[in-house]
This record gives structure tokens, sequence and C-alpha cells, in this order.
């Protein structure tokens, strides 16, 4: 039999492993680096997804923990229902328009929403749904530079709260978008992909949302979704709330539109999907069919870098390849050459 | 469904499948992972994404439970007699299979840090499973008691060797935040979790030695590990190395190890059989038909590499005959630390995360499945099974 001592049997033993246990314990957690939340500016390199998560399961704690924020805050958020637009026309009772979707906004002070009000002329009379249930009558108080929101003042005894902005938000940072829809709450949880010139870049689209307010996780507002300046843009409340910029000359367009597919063997395929006749693109020799490769001499896997990069460029010429069947062409898109009305 | 019922019902198809798996001659673990393939997500649904989600706690007691008891086997005695050699053939089997998969990856074409990282997972041995198949037929022998110890050792030396690479990679392909931060972060995951781990093993042998009914005796330990789980969560410790720290110190305190191990075994087979459902339905089995060439390279490296580095170690060895030609193909599970690693380099290194959890998560599946098999043939040909297959009553 055995006779030789446990290691750890032995009062002194115990308190030294004790000891030192806490010791490196209490140094290791004293000394360990702080996780740097200052704003980036985007680099080429895609962003963590979750900051602190360790396992997969992490983040439905940390989905969870959005669905509190959005719940705590969509008492800041509203839903704003626009007049029906009349029936002018005979063929409108049986082709009525299309409907303008939902409209969503978020307290900015004590009497005035910003939402999306597309197109609603000054004055319009609204009616806004709150997240906390209250409904009030409002009006149309002009636009602000991103488009398409707009002032919207409304009528109430009671002073409106705004939510506290946050301070900053970094490249992996969880966000959660909420509002009252009209069947009941939204809540679409987002990721901060970064920030370039003011913006906020989610790692996701997220249109139809525009006006929406975005939470973070610690309950701050991060800001006010404007997909008109990007699908996955969040502007922060000041720079939402700048009044519009004055007409300038109107943009020339590509007059090309482009969809993604999905191609089962080369993973998806941005497509043009139609090129407006007349328009610089037809001009250049694109097809419907062509299956864009690069622009610029950079290659585009994603609607949105393509959409980014034709509209984005204040070059008047852009250059682009494609791909038609077999064929790889170039061509060059002269936004320059476009008749003017 | 609720989590109530989900619970019930994977108790009851782990229950049948267990025994169709005996039935067949195939370990009860490959019955219960595969019941949960059949009964999660990939299959019939029936345990729902939310399902897994809210079961999650469940499994991390028995992973727990199971890591530390894996430490146990750290004792004196055991340490004496197979310490040093144990040592060598983790580190001939682990860095064995890493460096295989590492080279055949590189000439595959594989980018260079996504070769390290797949060699990496490979090094990895699922202690769960392999352990399951131990126990279901009663193990005995110097074969089982070298996997034991090397089950316990493999995955402190992957998570170490994980914690070094990750840190180099991070800063070498800049994706790290500082050189303070990458080595803080390696030594607080190592050392610190054996520091919490080695508290809470004093913790409990401190109070286990004034109990004396088993039930307070169960409740302390399974509260302890429990505690050290939770502990090592919020403090960003490795769960896995505190546990297991929890056993090795207990089983160094000269005190009550083995009848604290023998009441916890008690609560094993409900806890087993969840968790194992649970890692089933957990499984990407749409990932197998994307396994790839790709993929049936690592699973053929990984597979050499720990079959043929066991071997090379234990080539002039005392280990019996028997023991060393099987010693290899007990050590091929693999699973929650793959997975939770590809988790990591997802966090760490998103660019090359599609292309590292691919490979690893569909060997993942062909491992977990087949490694309990050959396990349990290494084990009868070794002849270390005291007891026959048992038989279902009739």
């Amino acid at each position: 039999m055995n006779t030789e001592p446990a290691p750890l049997s032995s009062r002194r033993a115990r308190a030294a492993v004790t000891l030192g246990a806490t010791v490196v314990l209490a140094a290791g957690y004293l000394v360990r680096p702080t996780t740097p939340t200052a704003t980036t500016a985007i680099d080429e390199r895609p962003a963590p997804i979750l900051q602190d998560a360790v396992r997969s399961r992490e983040a439905g704690t940390m989905v969870r923990r959005l669905q509190e924020v959005a719940s705590q805050n969509r008492r800041f958020s509203a839903r704003v229902v626009a007049p029906a637009p009349p029936l002018e026309r005979w063929s409108d009772w049986s082709d009525p328009p299309e409907p303008q979707g939902e409209r969503y906004g978020v307290v900015v002070d004590a009497r005035r929403v910003v939402g999306r009000v597309g197109d609603l002329p000054e004055g319009t009379s609204v009616d806004v749904v709150l997240g906390d249930g209250r409904h009030l009558r409002g009006s149309v108080r002009g636009r602000v530079a991103a488009e398409p929101l707009g002032l919207i003042e409304v009528d109430t005894a009671e002073p409106l709260r705004p939510p506290a902005a946050s301070d900053a938000v970094a490249p992996g940072d969880a966000a959660v978008a909420t509002a009252p829809g009209a069947s009941g709450p939204l809540v679409a949880p987002v990721f901060v992909a970064g920030v370039r010139d003011g913006a906020i870049l989610l790692t996701a689209p997220v249109d139809r949302l525009d006006g929406m307010p975005v939470f973070a996780a610690d309950g701050s507002l991060v800001g006010v979704i404007a997909a008109s300046a990007s699908r996955t843009t969040v502007l922060p409340l000041d720079a939402a709330l700048r009044p519009p910029a004055p007409a300038g000359p109107p943009r020339p367009m590509l007059g090309v539109t482009l969809t993604l597919r999905e191609a089962r063997d080369e993973g998806g395929a941005l497509l043009v999907s139609e090129v407006a006749a007349g328009g610089a693109a037809a001009r250049a020799g694109l097809r419907q069919g062509d299956q864009l490769v690069e622009i610029d001499g950079q290659t585009v896997a994603t609607l949105e870098a393509a959409v980014s990069r034709l509209t984005g460029s204040n070059d008047p010429v852009t250059r682009v390849r494609v791909r038609r069947g077999s064929r790889t062409l170039e061509r060059r898109i002269d936004r320059t050459t476009l008749a003017r009305p | 469904m609720n989590q109530i019922l989900s619970v019930g019902l994977i108790l009851l198809v782990a229950l049948a499948a267990g025994h169709v798996a005996q039935r067949i001659r195939l370990p009860e673990v490959t019955g219960y992972l595969l019941i949960g393939v059949l009964i999660g997500p990939a299959a019939l649904d029936v345990i729902t994404h939310e399902n897994l989600e809210a079961l999650a706690l469940l499994s991390e007691v028995a992973l727990g439970l199971i890591l530390f008891g894996i430490g146990t086997i750290f004792q004196p005695s055991l340490l004496r007699r197979l310490g040093s050699r144990a040592l060598a053939i983790t580190a001939a089997e682990a860095f064995g299979a890493c460096v295989l998969v590492t080279a055949g990856m590189a000439l595959a074409g594989v980018p260079g840090a996504v070769a390290i990282l797949l060699g990496v997972a490979a090094m990895e041995t699922a202690p769960a499973t392999t352990l399951m198949v131990l126990r279901e037929y009663h193990a005995r022998g110097p074969l089982t008691d070298m996997v034991l110890a090397l089950l316990a050792l493999n995955n402190v030396v992957v998570l170490i060797t994980f914690g070094i690479v990750a840190a180099g990679l991070g800063l070498a392909l800049g994706t790290a935040a500082s050189l303070y931060a990458s080595v803080h972060g390696l030594f607080w995951g190592t050392a610190g979790s054996l520091a919490l781990g080695a508290l809470a093993g004093l913790l409990l042998d401190a109070w286990v030695g004034r109990i004396a009914s088993t039930s307070e005796t169960m409740t302390l330990a399974i509260g302890t590990v429990l505690l050290t789980v939770g502990a090592s969560r919020a403090l960003g410790l490795s769960p896995l190395i505190a546990t297991l720290a929890v056993g090795a110190t207990l089983a160094n305190t000269g005190g009550h190890v083995e009848a604290l191990v023998e009441e916890l075994r008690r609560a094993d087979p409900p806890l087993y059989a969840v968790f194992f459902v649970l890692a089933g339905a957990e499984l990407p089995v749409a990932l197998l038909p994307r396994i790839g060439l790709t993929g049936l390279a690592y699973v053929a490296l990984r597979t050499l590499g720990k079959v043929g580095g066991a071997w090379l170690a234990t080539r002039r060895s005392d280990l019996p005959p028997a023991a060393r030609r099987n010693l290899g193909v007990c050590l091929l599970s693999s699973s929650s630390l793959a997975i939770g690693l590809t988790i990591q380099v997802r966090q760490q290194f998103p660019d090359l995360a599609e292309a590292v959890s691919a490979v690893v998560l569909a060997a993942v599946i062909v491992f977990e499945i087949v490694g309990p098999i050959l396990a349990r043939s290494a084990l009868f040909k070794a002849g270390e099974t005291t007891v026959a297959v048992p038989q279902p009553a009739a």
C-alpha cells in the first residue's frame, strides 16, 4: 500500500495553493486589458460580429439582451400613419397605387418626431403612434438632409422625452432597431460594421425600415435608419436632423438596374436585369443578362458594393468588366454623354 | 415545444435509442447522437433551435461534471505511474495530428493561417464521448488507464496550444488588439482557469469532510462544479480547464475523491443522455455533403496523426502490445472543443472562419459517429471490457 501523503494533504500546502491561486486571479483580473470603445474608421477587413461571445449559445443571450433593450426603449420610437393617397383617376379604383409601406420615427425633442415622411407635403396631417401606445396627431413640418426623413410636430399635452444619445459605437457592437409595427412591436437585431464619415454602417441591409431608431445594448440611441444614404446606414440624430442641402443640378443616372441572383455553380452572381434605353449604360454597350464582375478595377461581390461603387463615384467615367456567356468584356460608362432634357 | 416537454422526450428517446444501439452492437453514445440528429433541427425538428438554446444549461452542467470526473484521475499514484509517459503520448498524438493536418492542408493549397487553425482543431479528442464508451463497457486495464490520462491531458494541451496559436496569428494578421492583450489572454485563460479550479477544489474538499450524507455530498459537488463553470464564464476563463482543475485538486488532497466520484456517477446517466442527444441535435449534418476533398483529407490526416503518433510514442513503452495497437483509435472522437474552437476562430479571424468551420464541423460529424464505434472495437480487441455487451431484459 502506498503510504506517501497526497501533495495537498498538509495545511501548509493548501494554504500555499490558496494564496497562490488568489494572487493569480486577482493580479490577472486587475491587469486585464480594457476593450477599446473609440469609433474607428472601417477598414478592409470585416469586423468581428460578437464582441464577447465564447460559444454560439451566447448569441442567444445577446439576442435576448437586445430584445430587452428594445422593449425598454420602444417608447421613444413611433409609427407614422399617413392618410391614404386620394384615388384621383378612374383607373385607381381598379388598380390602386402601391401602398407606401410602414413609416417609422423617433422622438427628438418635447414636441417633435423625426420619421419617414417620403413625399408627403408640408402641413400634411398624420397620426403618430408612439411605442408606449399613445396616439397623437401631428403634421409634417419640413424635411431633413437624410431623405426620406422629415420632421413631424405632434400635438401633445405631455412633453415627449427623447432618448439619450450613445457616446460611441465600435465595429462588432450589437444594436437593435425597434418600433411599434401595425401588427405588433418590431425588433431587428443589427451589428455595427464600422463608422465612415459620421455614418454608422451595419453588416446587413435594413431597407424599408427608414426612420426606425437603433439602440445600443446599453439602451442609448445610436441613430436612426436612413437607407437613402445607403441600405446599411444608421445616422446619428445630429447628422439626420441637418437641414437638406440646396438642390443642385440633377445627378446623371447610369440607367441600369442590378439584381443579385444565386447562381448555384458560382455562388451569388450580380446580373444586369434591365438597361434603360438611351441611358449611359446602354450607350456603353451593357446588355440585360450581363454579369457584373469588376467596377473600376475592384471585384464586387454584393449588391451593396456594386451600387455604392456605381453611384458613389464622382468620376464621370466608370469602367466595368462584365461576363457575357463565355466572354469577358470591358466597358466604359460615360455619364457626361448623357443627353439632358 | 416547451423545455420540460423536450427534456422528457429527450430522456425517453435516448433510452430507446440506447437499447437499439446495444442490440446492433453499437455504443450507447452513438445511439444518443444519432437519435439527436433525427429529432433535431437537421431532420424532424422536434427539438428546435430555441430548445437547444434553452437547454444549453443542461449541456454545460453535464460537460462540467464530465470534466470534473476526468480531472479526478490525476491522483498521485496514477500520475507517478503514467505521468511522464502520458505526457509524451499526448504530445505525440496531438502534435502528430496537428503537424500532419497543417502540412497536408497547406500542400492542398489551403491558406497558411487556415491550415494552422485546422491543425490545432485536429488535436482535440472529445473527452465526454470517449469516457462514455469506457464507462458503458466497464473498461478496466492499462489501455483504459492510459486513455483516461490522455483525455485529461489532451484537452489542456489543446487549449493552451490554441491560445498560443491564436495569439500569434492575431499578431501576425493584425487582428489582435495588442501584444499585451494576446499575452494576457493566454496567461488568463490557462493560469487563471487553473487557479480558479484549485480554489474551488480546495473549497469542495474543506466542506465535504464535514458532510456525512451522500445526497448532500452530491449537492455540494454539483454546486461546486456549476459555480466553477459560472465563475469561469463571468471572468472570461476556460470552464474546461477550470473544472478539470477542480477534479485534479480534489484528487490530490488525499481525501474523499473516490466516494465523491462514485456518488456523482449516480447522477450521470440522465445528464449524459441529455448531453449527447443535444450534441447530436446540434451536429450540422447539412454540412456533411460539403465535406469535399479538403474535408476528407483532414479526416484521413487527423486519423493518421493520432493513431500513428500514439503508436510511435508507445513503441518502446511497457504497455501491453494489444494496448499499444489499440490506443490511437480510442482517441479519434472529436466534438465540443473542436466546435468551440471554430466559434473562437469565427470571432477572432472572421475572414478565415468560413473555410475552417466547414471542414472541421463536417469532420466532427464523421468522428463523433465513427469514433465511439472504433473505441468500442479497440476495447474489445484489447480485452479490457469486463462485461459482455449487456443484453436488454427479455
